[in-house]
C-alpha cells in the first residue's frame, strides 16, 4: 500500500476517533461514558505514539549487534560471544540525541532480584570460578544498578553486568523475575539518533525501534526468557533473522539448516526477513554464486522451497557497520581520529591496504564509506523492511482503532435505541418491558450453564480419544518391541554360535595337529554341537524372558539408541495422531457448538430485541476455530534402564603347571585357568523394562497432550464462548438497567421525554455519520489491500 | 437598480450593478442571502465586545470578507450604515413582488433576536452619529419581518416542491463547477425557495424524510451511479475552484461560509468542506484546516457528500 494512502487511513481514524468521543461527551453521557472514552483514548494514544519495532534474532554469532550497530552508525550493542540469556534489549532512533541514553524502567524489580541473589550467595553455596568476582560485588552490595545510564561504556558495564546476573542466579538455582516483564516498554531502552535514519522523512510521526531479542536458539535454555522473546517477536512489526553465510556450505551446514527451520517455526514467516550476513567473506561461494544466485540457492535448495527468495538478502553488515561509522564520526568529530580504537580495522576494512595514506582525507574517507556501503548490499533489505513494517504497524494500529470504535458505536446505537423506545411506549408497557427482559436474562443464565457442561462433555469425549489412541499405540509398541527384542536375541545368538564355534576350531587346530586329523574334527564336531545346544539353551531361555545380554558396552549402546529412535517415533506418532484427531473433533464440534447457541439464544434474543426496541442489535455469540496451536516438536526422552551384572571370566594360571594343564585341556575344560568374578561387567536389558520406562514415557506424554488440548480447548473454544456470552449479558443488563432508570424517572416525573427523545435521535444521526465513515475506512483499506 | 442591490448598498458594500447580476447567473437568490447576513452581522457585531471568538466564526465580517475583503475601514463604515441597511431591509420585505421564501424565516428569527438585545446593540452603535432612531428602527424591522413570515402560512402544495426539486436538478452538469460544488449550488437554491419553504412548513416528520429522500434519490439518479462511489478529491476541488471566475469563486465561498455560520455544533461536513477548499489560498493551507476539522471525512463518496448535502442544506 502507498504510504500516502496509509497516512490518509491514519489521519480518518484519527479523526473519527476524535468525532467519537465527542459525540459521548454530547449525546451518550451516562456511567458506561468514561470507560468508553478511556478505550478511544487509549486507542488515539496507539495512533500518536506509533511503535514501529524490529526484532532481531540470529543463529549463533551471524552478525546481530552488527547489523544493529550498522543501523545506528555505532556499537550501540557490546559484542557478545556467549548466548544471550538477558531481557530483549530495545534500541531507539531519536532525532539528535547524539550520547546513547538507556533507560531501565523496571530497576526496582532487578535490584529485588540482586537481593534475593545476595541472600542465596551467603548461604555458602558454591559457585562456578567465572562469577566469582561478580559474586564478590554482590556480596559487598558493590553491584549498583541504576534507572538510567548515558553513554555507550555505561551502557555496555549495565548490559554486561545483568546478563552476567542472570547467568550467575541460573547457576545458583535462583529464577530471574522474567514474568515481570512482559510489555515491550519493560525492558532496557537505548534511546540514540540512527545514522541510517538520520534523513529519513518517512518515520517522522513513528518511534523506530530495534529490538536485540534472544532467538530460539539462545532462548532455549529458561522456558520463561523463551516465551517473553516469542511474544516480542510475534508483536514486533517485522523480524530480521541473521544468518552466517560462510556457514551454510561448511561443516556446520545442517546445523544452521536445524537452527533457521526452528527459527521460522518460531516466529512464523510472514514477517521475516532473512539477511545472509559475512556475505563477502566467503568469496568462494559469493564469487561462484553471485547475488542473486545465493539467494536463490538458499530459499530454494538450503532451505528446500521453504522460503520465498524475495525476502533473502546476502549483505556484509560488518561493511555496512564501519561505513556507517566512519560517516559518522567524520559528520560529528569532522575525522577519524588516531586515538580511536576502531580506525586500524575500519582503515582495512573500508579503504584497504594502503589506509594509513587516505584516513586523514575527509572527502576520500567519505567516497571510500558510501562505495563499502553500496557494496555491502545493506540498504536495499533494510529500505524493504522498514517500508513494509512501517506499513503493517501503521494498519494494525488502524485495524485495531475501527475494531473498538465498532464495537463501542455498536453499544452507543443499542442505548440510543433502547432509549427511545423507553420513552415513546406506554409506561404500563415499558413496566412489562422491564419484567419481561429480566426473566429473559435468566434463561441466558441457564443456557450458559448448559452449553458450558457440553463442552466440558466434549473436553471429557477428546480425553477418553486420547487415551484410546495411546493404548492402541502402546499395544502396537509392546509388539513393535518384543519382535525387535526376539530378532535382536536370535542375531546375537548367532553371532555367539559362530563366534564360539570358530574358537574351538581354532583351539582344536592349536592342539590337536600332532594327532589325526578324524580324530581332531569329530571331537570339534561333538563339542561345537554340544555348545551350540548350551547357547540355544541359554538365548531361548532368554527370548522367553524378554532379556537381553549384552557384553560390550557400545552394543548395548547401539540396540537402546535403536530401541529409543522407536519409541520416539511411536511417540511422536502419537502426539500427531492425537493432535489431528483432536483438531477433527473440534472441528466437527465448533459448528455443533455454534449451531446449538444459536437455536438456544435466537428465540430469547428475539424477544429482548423486542422489549428493548426494535432496532437494537445483538450479535449472537459465535465461535471461530482456526487451528490448534500447540508445539508439536516436542523432544522425548525414553529411557531404557540397564542392568550391570558382573561377568565370569577364566584367566590363565601363571604356575607352570597351570601351562601344562592348559596344553593338555583338549577338550576346553578350563583346565590351568582360574574363575573369577571380574569388574568388567556385561549388561542386562529386559522388554519388561522397556516397556514400563515406555509407558511411562507415554503416560508422561499422554497427560501432557491432555494438558495442551485442555488449556488450547479453554483458550478457543471455552473461554471465547464464555466471553461471547458474558459480553451480551453485560450489554443487556446495561439496556435493562437504563430502561428501568427511564422507567422510574418517568415515574416520577423527572424526565422530559420530547426533549430526551430528540437528543437521542440526534446522537443516533450523529452516530450514523460516524459508522459511514468507519465503514468507509474500512472500504478503503480493503481497496488498498487489493 | 436591483432592490436586494439597493439593499446591500445601504449597508455601505459596494457592490457594483455587474457584479451583482453575474453572482446571480448560478445562484439567483444570492441578494436575500447577504442581506440575511448583514442583518444578522447587525447583532453578532454588537456581541463582539463580549465574545471576540464567537464572532469570528459568525460574525459577518468573516463571511462578506469573501465578497467584499476585510477591512476595518470598510467595517465602521458599515456600522455608520446601520439604520440605513435596516430600514432599507424593512422596505425589501414589503415588497409585494417579492418572492416569498425559506429565507424569510430566518429573517423573522434575526429580527426577533436583535429587538430582544437591542439594549447591547444600542450600547455597541452609540458610537456612531445620529443613531438615536436605532430603537425605532428595530421595531419596526421585527414588526415587517414578522408579518412577512406569517404570510407563509399560506401552505405550499407537495407537488409544487417536487416540480421545483425537479427544476433546479436538471441544473446538475450545466453550472461550470465542480461537480460537488453543483450539488451544493443547487441545494441551496432549493432551499431558497418552495422546495425549502415546503420543508420548512410541514411538520410530519415521516412526510420530511420522505421529501429528503426524493430530493437525494433525484441527484443521484442526476450524478449516475458509476459516479456515485468515487471520492471527492479535495485537491483535485481546490484546483478546479480556482480556474473559475473570481467572481463566482467568491459567491461559492459566501455561500459554504454562511451555511457553515448556522450550525451550532460543527456538524455541517459539506459547508466546512466548501468554506475551506474556496477560502484557502493554496492546497497546503487547506489540507491543514481540512485536517482540523475532525467532523470532514477524509473519504467522502460523492453519494455521501449528496446525503450529507441534503441533509445539511435542508435542516438549516
Amino acid at each position: 500500500m502507498h504510504q500516502e494512502n496509509i497516512k490518509q487511513l491514519y489521519i480518518e481514524t484519527e479523526k473519527i476517533l476524535v468525532e467519537l468521543i465527542k459525540q459521548i461527551n454530547i449525546y451518550s453521557k451516562n456511567k458506561n461514558s468514561d470507560s468508553r472514552i478511556e478505550q478511544l483514548e487509549a486507542e488515539q494514544i496507539k495512533l500518536k505514539n506509533h511503535d514501529l519495532v524490529i526484532a532481531i534474532v540470529g543463529t549463533m554469532k551471524a552478525g546481530k549487534s552488527t547489523t544493529i550497530n550498522a543501523i545506528v552508525g555505532q556499537e550501540i550493542l557490546p559484542h557478545r560471544v556467549e548466548a544471550m540469556t538477558t531481557l530483549p534489549t530495545l534500541v531507539t532512533h531519536k532525532k539528535n540525541q547524539t550520547i546513547p541514553t538507556l533507560y531501565f524502567p523496571k530497576i526496582n524489580i532487578l535490584k529485588k532480584f540482586i537481593d534475593d541473589v545476595k541472600d542465596k550467595l551467603n548461604s555458602a553455596i558454591e559457585i562456578d570460578l567465572k562469577f566469582e568476582i561478580l559474586a564478590d560485588d554482590i556480596k559487598k552490595n558493590k553491584l549498583q544498578l541504576k534507572g538510567k545510564y548515558e553513554g555507550k561504556e555505561n551502557i555496555f558495564k549495565f548490559l554486561k553486568d545483568i546478563n552476567e546476573l542472570m547467568r550467575l542466579a541460573s547457576t545458583i538455582g535462583i529464577y530471574p523475575p522474567y514474568k515481570d516483564f512482559q510489555n515491550t516498554d519493560d525492558f532496557p531502552r537505548i534511546e540514540v539518533e540512527f545514522f541510517y535514519l538520520k534523513n529519513n522523512k518517512e518515520l517522522v510521526d513513528s518511534k523506530f525501534t530495534l529490538m536485540d531479542t534472544p532467538g530460539p536458539n539462545e532462548a532455549k535454555h529458561s522456558e520463561y526468557l523463551g516465551k517473553i522473546s516469542k511474544k516480542q517477536t510475534e508483536q514486533a512489526s517485522a523480524v530480521i533473522l541473521a544468518i552466517d553465510y560462510t556457514q551454510i556450505s561448511g561443516e556446520s551446514s545442517a546445523s544452521i539448516k536445524e537452527q533457521v527451520n526452528e527459527a521460522l517455526q518460531y516466529i512464523g514467516k510472514d514477517k521475516v526477513y532473512i539477511l545472509l550476513n559475512k556475505f563477502d567473506e566467503d568469496r568462494k561461494q559469493s564469487n561462484e554464486k553471485g547475488y542473486e544466485g545465493a539467494r536463490d540457492y538458499f530459499g530454494k535448495e538450503f532451505l528446500g522451497d521453504n522460503f520465498t527468495n524475495d525476502k533473502v538478502f546476502p549483505v556484509s553488515s560488518r561493511d555496512a557497520f564501519y561505513a556507517n561509522l566512519g560517516l559518522n564520526e567524520i559528520k560529528i568529530n569532522s575525522c577519524i581520529d588516531e586515538s580511536l580504537p576502531w580506525r586500524k580495522e575500519f582503515g582495512e576494512i573500508i579503504i584497504g591496504r594502503r589506509w594509513q595514506k587516505i584516513i586523514n582525507k575527509n572527502d576520500e574517507v567519505k567516497e571510500y564509506c558510501d562505495d563499502a556501503f553500496e557494496d555491502s548490499y545493506f540498504n536495499k533489505p533494510m529500505q524493504m523492511i522498514i517500508n513494509n513494517s512501517y506499513e503493517n504497524s501503521k494498519l494494525e494500529i488502524i485495524y485495531s482503532g475501527l475494531e473498538t470504535m465498532k464495537g463501542i458505536s455498536g453499544e452507543l446505537n443499542n442505548e440510543f435505541n433502547t432509549e427511545i423506545e423507553s420513552l415513546t411506549v406506554k409506561i404500563d408497557t415499558l413496566k412489562k418491558q422491564v419484567v419481561d427482559i429480566k426473566a429473559d436474562m435468566e434463561l441466558i443464565k441457564n443456557i450458559s450453564i448448559d452449553i458450558g457442561k457440553d463442552s466440558d462433555l466434549e473436553m471429557q469425549g477428546i480425553k477418553i480419544n486420547i487415551g484410546e489412541t495411546l493404548d492402541s499405540k502402546l499395544d502396537d509398541f509392546n509388539k513393535k518391541i518384543k519382535k525387535s527384542f526376539e530378532s535382536k536375541i536370535d542375531t546375537i545368538k548367532n553371532d555367539e554360535i559362530e563366534k564360539q564355534n570358530q574358537n574351538l576350531e581354532n583351539n582344536h587346530r592349536e592342539k590337536w595337529s600332532f594327532f589325526g586329523i578324524d580324530l581332531k574334527q569329530n571331537t570339534l564336531k561333538n563339542k561345537q554341537e554340544e555348545s551350540n545346544k548350551e547357547f540355544s539353551k541359554t538365548y531361548d531361555e532368554l527370548r522367553k524372558n524378554g532379556k537381553i545380554i549384552f557384553e560390550d558396552e557400545i552394543d548395548k549402546q547401539n540396540f537402546i539408541q535403536s530401541i529409543q529412535k522407536e519409541a520416539n517415533e511411536i511417540l511422536t506418532k502419537f502426539q500427531e495422531d492425537s493432535y489431528s484427531k483432536i483438531e477433527d473433533n473440534i472441528n466437527v464440534f465448533i459448528p455443533k457448538l455454534n449451531k446449538m447457541v444459536k437455536v438456544k439464544l435466537l428465540n430469547i434474543i428475539d424477544e429482548i430485541k423486542k422489549n428493548m426496541g426494535k432496532e437494537v442489535i445483538f450479535k449472537i455469540p459465535e465461535i471461530i476455530f482456526d487451528k490448534l496451536e500447540i508445539n508439536q516438536n516436542l523432544e522425548f526422552e525414553a529411557i531404557v534402564k540397564t542392568e550391570d551384572v558382573g561377568k565370569t571370566e577364566y584367566i590363565n594360571q601363571n604356575s607352570i603347571w597351570g601351562g601344562i594343564k592348559r596344553t593338555f585341556d583338549f577338550f576346553d575344560n578350563n583346565w590351568g585357568k582360574d574363575e573369577i568374578v571380574s569388574c568388567a561387567k556385561h549388561y542386562e536389558i529386559t522388554t519388561k523394562d522397556i516397556i514400563h520406562e515406555i509407558s511411562i514415557a507415554m503416560k508422561n506424554v499422554k497427560n501432557r497432550v491432555e494438558r495442551e488440548i485442555e488449556q488450547e480447548f479453554n483458550k478457543k473454544v471455552n473461554k471465547p464462548i464464555e466471553e461471547e456470552i458474558h459480553k451480551l449479558t453485560t450489554e443487556i443488563e446495561l439496556l435493562h438497567l437504563l430502561k428501568e432508570d427511564i422507567l422510574k424517572k418517568r415515574q416520577a416525573n423527572e424526565i422530559n421525554i420530547e426533549e430526551k427523545i430528540s437528543l437521542a435521535e440526534k446522537g443516533k444521526k450523529y452516530l450514523k455519520k460516524i459508522n459511514q465513515r468507519l465503514n468507509q475506512v474500512s472500504i478503503e483499506m480493503e481497496k488498498n489491500n487489493e | 437598480m436591483n432592490k436586494e442591490l439597493k439593499v446591500i448598498n445601504q449597508f455601505g458594500y459596494e457592490l457594483s450593478t455587474e457584479e451583482f447580476e453575474a453572482l446571480k447567473q448560478n445562484h439567483p437568490y444570492i441578494g436575500e442571502k447577504l442581506i440575511l447576513d448583514l442583518v444578522n452581522g447587525i447583532g453578532v457585531v454588537a456581541k463582539d465586545l463580549n465574545d471576540t471568538s464567537k464572532s469570528k466564526e459568525k460574525g459577518f465580517s468573516r463571511l462578506t470578507d469573501s465578497l467584499f475583503g476585510n477591512s476595518k475601514k470598510r467595517q465602521n463604515q458599515i456600522n455608520k450604515n446601520v439604520i440605513e441597511g435596516l430600514n432599507a431591509t424593512s422596505e425589501w420585505l414589503q415588497d409585494h413582488d417579492r418572492h416569498l421564501g425559506r429565507i424569510d424565516g430566518r429573517i423573522k428569527d434575526i429580527a426577533n433576536e436583535l429587538y430582544n438585545t437591542q439594549d447591547q446593540i444600542i450600547g455597541f452603535y452609540e458610537q456612531f452619529k445620529g443613531i438615536e432612531s436605532i430603537v425605532k428602527s428595530l421595531e419596526v424591522f421585527k414588526e415587517v419581518a414578522n408579518k412577512r413570515f406569517d404570510e407563509i402560512e399560506e401552505r405550499l402544495t407537495k407537488v409544487e416542491a417536487q416540480q421545483h426539486v425537479d427544476r433546479e436538478i436538471e441544473k446538475i452538469g450545466t453550472l461550470n463547477l465542480p461537480i460537488s460544488v453543483e450539488v451544493f449550488t443547487v441545494l441551496d437554491n432549493l432551499v431558497s425557495r418552495e422546495a425549502g419553504l415546503y420543508y420548512m412548513m410541514e411538520s410530519n416528520s415521516h412526510n420530511k424524510e420522505e421529501f429528503l429522500t426524493y430530493i437525494k434519490n433525484k441527484i443521484k439518479n442526476k450524478i449516475g451511479s458509476n459516479n456515485l462511489q468515487s471520492l471527492v478529491d479535495y485537491q483535485k476541488l481546490h484546483k478546479e475552484l480556482k480556474v473559475i471566475e473570481v467572481t463566482e469563486q467568491k459567491a461559492i465561498a459566501f455561500l459554504g461560509s454562511q451555511y457553515s455560520s448556522f450550525s451550532d455544533d460543527s456538524l455541517y461536513e459539506v459547508s466546512d468542506i466548501v468554506k475551506i477548499v474556496s477560502n484557502s489560498e493554496s492546497i497546503e493551507s487547506m489540507e491543514k484546516e481540512l485536517g482540523e476539522y475532525s467532523h470532514i471525512s477524509t473519504f467522502l463518496t460523492v453519494d455521501m457528500l449528496v446525503d450529507e448535502a441534503t441533509d445539511e442544506l435542508m435542516n438549516v
